[in-house]
């Protein structure tokens, strides 16, 4: 991993000039036709069936795990607010519901962080690096 | 009151931590004065750096002080606040992070502009984003003012206001002079010594209880005076509907305000990659979520060891609970090590404040420069603004703000910390969260869309809190005297998110121009992939 992390660095660096060369027509107001040509670029890159896998492995990810954590978190929120008894039960010693669910937040948390880092490492770091370079090249 | 500590150690500690955070931004600052430089540190910082960075501008003393706090006094609803602080991070991971830092250059308006009309859109998305970090830097600040009156043990007006001034003064020079780099830079260190000094009064604390952490539950319960109820959701938010709703409205707002808060997005703008972006974040999770971890046994712990009583006599809100803490850890008041771990804690405490408020002061500046002075009041052919001038137009405002910040802080000192940050968060989550998810996720959102979406939360939250209990109509409202409130929550965000998302889909479906197709064909590719990301 810290190798990939290297060549990610790279690349990275090696995109510099042709960045800053990028940014200077953007700051100077590109003109009407050479936008044309950058939006084309994007609407065929937008179309393109590589990055329809991109977005299909992130948006596939992300929309459900996100409206997972958030219905969780609130359903928690809502349960201190309008069940605070069942919440007060004990469990074992101190413990009791709401410290269970309150620690199990904190757990859920660190937990979709890792899954979600390894999702976007396998499914697309490295088809998302070389569309950018592709991308790049079309649009010199 | 029952502690009298000496002081002494503690303002020769504060005086080092200015001297150390003022030799960093003398020393950082002199390298680069591009707008690169200035706005985004040079973007090459690395993952561990940014993360550390990221938590020292989350973790305020709103944080260090005030949930601990509020764990030591109230238990187990103290902790609630620690969690929606958290779990808030993974939006921040999944929907923002890398997407922002591949769409925009310095700014979030600069992620609405690439697909936008962009005057209408920066107008509304720089007022925005100054009117959050204004609220959050008057937050801060007037924390700062009681914070450092109560450490010195003067509670006099003049003492807090010298105070307020000071740390304005200081916010102002180290965003001038150092710009991102430095105040990057002053974020890590400050991240650093508060994550030490947590690992080093955790351990203390699981060491007096033998790592026994029922003992350490039960002691606090039983030494706060509230027996069980201190382990059972209630005790601070009570029971009636409207407090309940007000809790739910709260946790809404932490949820989803950090996602909008312009001095948490522009570090992303920090590293050279999208990749960097979401690694950084990952660090920042990791850190905050330990940090708050730490935070429940160092406010249960100095719930069972100071005690409730002794608490609320030294601070009735409860914000001194961790240097009481560690003044009784130490060995007590007298003891060498008891003032000298008191000492630290509190220049602790001293540079959290500090650092946080110049990570605002420049988000704001940056709002100001970047997107309200350089481009949304220009005329559509006007004459460029060179980056130069951007750069020299960015200081004057922060200096202006910070002015702005220090008056504003002296005549808000009657408002609650916490009441001032939850509003900060609101107006985050009602205006610009909105406007950023629709603008990377949704085809049809057009210019009307964006500028409504913004003004559609932006509005009615501020709104709202006028008319709130928090202004008028009871006894600890800001003006006491009269009542004209008539929204019964203090906090705004159960209302006002809704409107900000529902006028949003109601601007773009009324709005007779269609959507820029282009636009968001570049702006999706770019984001996802970070071709001709800056």
């Amino acid at each position: 991993m810290a190798q990939q992390e290297r060549v990610d660095w790279w690349a990275a660096s090696a995109s510099r000039p042709r960045v800053v060369a990028q940014r200077r027509s953007a700051e100077a107001e590109v003109p009407p036709t050479e936008e044309r040509v950058g939006g084309a670029v994007y609407r065929s890159v937008q179309d393109s069936e590589a990055f329809q896998e991109i977005r299909r492995g992130y948006r596939s990810f992300v929309f459900p795990a996100c409206a997972g954590f958030l219905a969780w978190y609130l359903l928690f929120v809502t349960a201190q607010a309008f069940m605070p008894d069942l919440l007060g039960r004990r469990i074992a010693g101190p413990l009791n519901v709401a410290w269970a669910l309150g620690l199990g937040q904190f757990a859920s948390t660190f937990l979709l962080t890792w899954l979600y880092a390894r999702n976007a490492r396998t499914k697309r770091d490295r088809a998302a690096l070389e569309l950018r370079w592709d991308t790049q090249d079309q649009l010199r | 009151m029952t502690h009298h500590p000496n002081h002494g150690l503690a303002v020769a500690l504060f005086a080092v931590v200015v001297a150390v955070t003022l030799t960093i931004t003398v020393w950082v600052g002199r390298r680069g004065h591009a707008a690169e430089d200035f706005f985004a540190g040079g973007r090459d910082f690395s993952p561990l750096q940014n993360g550390f960075a990221l938590s020292g501008d989350y973790l305020s003393a709103a944080s260090f002080l005030g949930v601990t706090g509020l764990i030591a006094l109230y238990g187990y609803d103290g902790v609630l606040y620690s969690i929606g602080f958290l779990v808030a991070w993974l939006v921040v991971l999944m929907l923002v992070s890398e997407l922002v830092r591949n769409a925009g250059r310095y700014t979030l308006a600069d992620v609405l502009a690439l697909r936008m009309r962009q005057r209408p859109v920066r107008a509304a998305a720089g007022l925005s984003s100054m009117v959050v970090t204004l609220m959050y830097l008057i937050a801060q600040m007037v924390g700062a003012g009681s914070l450092v009156a109560l450490l010195l043990n003067t509670n006099s007006g003049a003492a807090k206001a010298w105070t307020i001034i000071a740390v304005g003064a200081l916010m102002i020079v180290y965003v001038t002079v150092g710009g991102m780099r430095a105040t990057t830079w002053i974020q890590i260190v400050k991240a650093f010594l508060l994550v030490g000094g947590s690992v080093l009064l955790t351990v203390l604390v699981l060491a007096r209880f033998h790592g026994d952490l029922g003992a350490l539950m039960e002691t606090a319960a039983r030494r706060s005076g509230e027996g069980e109820k201190y382990l059972q959701p209630g005790l601070n938010y009570g029971s009636g509907v409207i407090s309940r709703l007000d809790f739910v409205s709260l946790g809404l707002a932490l949820v989803l305000g950090t996602g909008g808060l312009p001095h948490i997005l522009s570090r992303f703008y920090t590293v050279p990659t999208a990749r960097a972006a979401r690694r950084s974040t990952m660090w920042a999770i990791g850190l905050i979520g330990s940090f708050y971890l730490m935070a429940i046994v160092l406010g249960l712990g100095a719930g069972a060891v100071v005690g409730g009583h002794d608490l609320r006599a030294a601070n009735s809100a409860g914000n001194t609970a961790v240097p009481l803490l560690a003044l009784d850890l130490g060995g007590g008041d007298g003891s060498t090590w008891g003032l000298l771990l008191f000492a630290v804690i509190s220049a602790i405490a001293f540079a959290t404040i500090l650092a946080v408020v110049a990570g605002l002061t420049l988000a704001s500046s940056a709002a100001f420069a970047h997107d309200l002075y350089a481009r949304a009041l220009r005329r559509e052919n006007g004459r460029q603004v060179s980056e130069r001038e951007e750069v020299i137009a960015a200081r004057v405002s922060a200096v202006v703000i910070g002015g702005l910040a220090i008056v504003l802080s002296l005549y808000a000192q009657r408002l609650n910390v916490a009441f001032l940050v939850g509003l900060a968060f609101a107006v985050a989550a009602s205006a610009n969260l909105p406007t950023l998810l629709y603008s990377l996720f949704w085809k049809r959102f057009s210019t009307r869309g964006a500028v409504w979406s913004v003004y559609g939360g932006l509005v009615p939250a501020v709104v709202l809190v006028l008319f709130s209990p928090v202004v008028s109509g009871t006894k600890t409202s800001v003006i006491p005297g009269m009542d004209f409130h008539w929204f019964p929550l203090e906090n705004p965000g159960l209302v006002s998110i809704p409107l900000g998302f529902l006028a949003g889909w109601l601007g773009t479906l009324l709005d007779r121009e269609p959507a820029d197709e282009d636009g968001y064909a570049e702006l999706e590719v770019r984001a996802l992939t970070g071709a001709g990301a800056a």
